[in-house]
């Protein structure tokens, strides 16, 4: 299989997804438009533009003109029983040509069944027979679309009795045998080892860096018997640390600032955009010293 | 142990529902049971759905206030699942569920005020329109203007209430702090909801002008306009319907009168 992104140029940005972009929103539609920040890359929620049309449309073409934009999903219910939802699809495939992302991005996840939604990223266990499952659909998902997916860990708050393998075991078989990239959520790998009692390194160690394009960092909030990843505060100190690591094994991934509760001003999301960019830079620096 | 897919019909049901059975394949942490971190899940999508209906119904919530509202929410998203992968498509039955929701029924408007802030939410992602350049419908020659469509913009719709619920909406808007007392006397409203550029309108009609609109919105053309409502002013409707944007579009159809005598 030949994806367009392999043989032809899909958008005038096509390659320029470097460094520490922004996961756009709403709140600053105006802000991004008036001030043009320095943000080298924005990533916009594909399902905020599902409409038929109105303001958020416009406004993320107007966007799309001043900066490259990759789309990230959140309503394809990969892992759901039965076939893939053709119309969302569909949609999303028009979403495509209009805006021309640069990729996009789903979880690794389900939230559907049958006629029945629950829009939320509900949990897999990991077995044969859900990396089968898994797979298929996504490989179905990239000969209708013509583009390879990135597909995200998601945040996990069960441990299935029945799973056979690590989780990043999980992900590389899938995302070898579907032949698609991974979006890597470093605080839902801090959030599921704390959740789950396991170590965020030996996810950061076991995950297939060839298949990585892209990271996400958020705020969880301490619910003192668990983590929830809320995306409502400031990426935490020991997810910073873990993303350290992570760029020191995988080199500078682009990566994205993700906010959705409680969301602040656009300047505390670039301050949270520059310590990762520190971070970067700090792990090359170490790199060239070590070559 | 279960299949997959039986696994995913336990853990859904267990989402809407007190079926428990999912709980069996699912292991316990340090911290927490494993129905409690089951529970996790059931509190996130309850906790989705409450600020997804409070977001197209603040009104609604206002009236209603915010312990009430997410508490009656629970009950609405267990007995109205969601069938759509886009939460904005969620919601649709609010209106009808508030009709039969007995606690609120010494709030006999509320129902209606949902059915508006409904109607606003899909005007507002409507799909975009250009309105009509007015000056091409003035060339038509009488027997295109028989056969001429009017259209609404997308996303428009008519609604009919025998409560204010304009002024609701209005005196409940988040810039209003201190809402004037309303009167509540039963009367008919014709209302018009539609989309300007991004501005959505809500506008009072009477009724001959509500009517009117509604034919147009079910396709009638003014041919037919003229013969259904040969009572009115059909030219004076016109040049208001034209001069505040009341449709933005037209068409003109094959049902001639000719066409009709010749079949």
């Amino acid at each position: 299989m030949t994806y367009l992104s392999d043989c032809c140029e899909a958008s005038p940005f096509t390659d320029a997804i470097n460094g520490v972009g922004i996961g756009l929103r709403s709140q600053h539609y105006r802000h991004i438009l008036t001030n043009r920040p320095s943000t080298p890359w924005l990533e916009a929620l594909t399902d905020n533009y599902m409409g038929d049309g109105g303001q958020p449309l416009d406004y993320l073409e107007q966007i799309r003109n001043h900066y490259p934009i990759t789309f990230h999903g959140v309503g394809m219910s990969l892992g759901s029983p039965g076939p893939m939802n053709k119309d969302y699809l569909q949609r999303l495939k028009e979403r495509m040509r209009q805006f021309e992302p640069v990729w996009i991005s789903e979880h690794l996840s389900w939230s559907a069944y049958h006629r029945h939604n629950s829009n939320e990223l509900l949990p897999l266990p990991y077995t044969e027979e859900g990396i089968s499952h898994m797979a298929s659909k996504i490989a179905e998902v990239q000969d209708f679309l013509g583009e390879r997916l990135l597909i995200e860990n998601v945040s996990c708050y069960v441990e299935f009795k029945n799973s056979q393998m690590s989780e990043w075991e999980f992900i590389n078989r899938i995302a070898d045998e579907a032949d698609c990239h991974i979006l890597l959520d470093i605080n839902n790998i801090y959030v599921n080892a704390f959740n789950n009692e396991g170590q965020a390194d030996d996810f950061i160690q076991g995950i297939n860096p060839e298949r990585i394009r892209e990271i996400h960092l958020a705020g969880y909030e301490d619910r003192q018997t668990h983590l929830l990843d809320t995306h409502g505060q400031a990426v935490h100190q020991p997810v910073w640390h873990l993303y350290l690591r992570a760029i020191e094994r995988l080199g500078p991934v682009p990566t994205l600032i993700e906010w959705d509760m409680d969301i602040p001003e656009y300047r505390t999301l670039q301050q949270q955009a520059n310590i990762a960019e520190g971070i970067i830079s700090t792990a090359s620096k170490a790199h060239a010293h070590a070559a | 142990m279960p299949t997959l897919p039986e696994m995913q019909k336990d853990f859904f049901a267990g989402l809407f529902s007190d079926n428990r059975r999912v709980v069996d394949t699912l292991l316990p942490s340090k911290t927490l049971s494993a129905e409690a971190r089951f529970d996790i899940y059931r509190g996130s999508v309850s906790g989705l759905f409450t600020q997804v209906l409070a977001e197209i119904y603040p009104v609604c919530k206002r009236l209603l206030g915010n312990r009430f509202f997410d508490g009656m929410v629970d009950h609405y998203i267990v007995g109205y699942p969601s069938t759509s992968a886009n939460v904005i498509d969620y919601g649709r039955q609010f209106p009808e569920f508030l009709e039969g929701f007995e606690p609120v029924s010494g709030l006999p408007y509320l129902a209606d005020t949902a059915r508006l802030e409904w109607v606003w939410h899909r005007a507002f992602n409507a799909r975009n329109s250009t309105p009509i350049d007015t000056s091409e419908l003035m060339l038509l020659n009488e027997d295109q203007l028989y056969r001429t469509v009017l259209m609404l913009p997308p996303g428009t719709r008519l609604l009919h209430s025998i409560y204010p619920v304009d002024t609701i909406w209005q005196q409940n808007q988040p810039e209003n702090k201190q809402p004037t007392d309303i009167q509540l006397e039963v009367q008919d409203h014709y209302l018009l909801v539609r989309r300007l550029g991004y501005e959505v309108r809500i506008d009072r009609f009477s009724h001959e002008y509500w009517l009117l609109l509604d034919s147009i919105n079910q396709g009638l053309t003014l041919g037919q306009l003229s013969e259904q409502y040969d009572d009115m002013d059909l030219q004076a409707f016109l040049v208001e319907a034209i001069r505040h944007q009341w449709f933005n579009d037209f068409s003109i159809t094959n049902r001639s009168l000719s066409s009709c005598i010749n079949k």
